[in-house]
């Protein structure tokens, strides 16, 4: 039967089908706010990424809020696209949100543009990253350096 | 009034106002830094993105052949090609891996599904045109069709059934009830 045979190609097809790096990062950062009013964060100032590796600022693009119903996010859908020209998050008083930024090696200066895609390619064991983040007053908010995964963990 | 009692009264009335002044300043700025947001980052996680490469023009057009198969979605026990079987595929979207994952095990377990389901579907239809080639009785006709019935409509079957077995209950209640009139007509 011809919908049987089909659907036998396309199963078979879906065995070698593996997914391959694209070389672009998610950033996936837990904000929290102690505070007792609203806090935001916005697209149009500058967060940033530093690897140990590297001492370069590196640029990290505000996606928007992370893991609002859908376990993923797609940093080239429509939404993404709107978001990126006016993301702002808010982070609810007294409470946390996780907030996604995408780093992408490929629209950084060079340098450090080689050396940043081949660290991040490479993902050593000792690759760490920490992320500085600005607030709506301008105010520096800075992570505690976290480990990147290992390449065989992806 | 003298001239010194009027210097008191204009030098009160000044620290008053500036007393004033100084405590809405003081209340403003103190509720500003009670009421103001305090931001941290608690950690943070580094996602690889991931996408599927791409489809090749062969799995396009089975798989676009295949959802448009409506025959087996009105007659036969398979769903046909369900949506998540094709969506996230064809977008040849750049998620995180895991989600990537599921979606190939998805897919898979649709088709697999679809294929079970459409060889059921097919063994049913060559075992009735098998019966029909024999020239059945009336009786056996009725009883393939029945058959055929309860395997291709499964809702519907079970609907008419229950309905027939209402049917009959009804019946049943109104016989065993004793009425007086039907008593008289039993006793004549």
């Amino acid at each position: 039967m011809d919908a049987v045979r089909l659907a036998n190609n396309l199963i078979a097809y879906l065995k070698d089908v593996k997914p391959v790096k694209t070389g672009r990062w998610l950033v996936l950062a837990t904000v929290r706010n102690s505070g007792d009013t609203d806090g935001l964060l916005m697209s149009v100032t500058p967060h940033y990424l530093i690897l140990n590796k590297n001492p370069a600022r590196l640029p990290i693009k505000l996606i928007g809020p992370y893991g609002s119903g859908s376990p993923w996010i797609n940093p080239y859908g429509p939404s993404a696209r709107t978001q990126n020209s006016g993301a702002v998050v808010s982070v609810p008083e007294r409470g946390a949100t996780t907030v996604a930024f995408l780093l992408d090696p490929s629209v950084l200066p060079e340098p450090p543009r080689s050396a940043v895609t081949v660290l991040l390619k490479d993902t050593l064991p000792d690759l760490k990253g920490k992320v500085i983040l600005k607030d709506m007053r301008d105010r520096d908010l800075e992570s505690k350096e976290l480990d990147f995964p290992l390449g065989s963990e992806d | 009034m003298t001239d010194s009692a009027k210097s008191n009264v204009l030098q009160n009335a000044a620290l008053t106002v500036l007393t004033s002044v100084f405590l809405i300043v003081v209340g403003y700025e103190l509720n500003s830094w009670l009421s103001r947001d305090n931001l941290s980052v608690d950690y943070v996680r580094f996602v690889p993105q991931m996408q599927i490469p791409t489809l090749s023009g062969e799995f396009q057009r089975d798989s676009r052949a295949l959802k448009l198969n409506s025959r087996f979605e009105r007659y036969g026990n398979a769903v046909g090609f369900p949506f998540p079987c094709t969506y996230t595929l064809s977008q040849r979207s750049t998620e995180a891996s895991e989600y990537i994952g599921q979606t190939i095990q998805t897919t898979k377990s649709c088709l697999e599904t679809f294929v079970d389901d459409n060889k059921i579907d097919i063994e049913v239809f060559s075992e009735v045109a098998a019966q029909l080639d024999k020239n059945p009785t009336p009786a056996a006709l009725e009883m393939i069709i029945q058959r055929w019935s309860s395997v291709f409509y499964p809702l519907e079957f079970k609907r008419q059934s229950a309905d027939e077995e209402l049917r009959a209950a009804k019946i049943q209640k109104f016989k065993s009830k004793k009425r007086p009139v039907m008593q008289w007509m039993q006793s004549a």
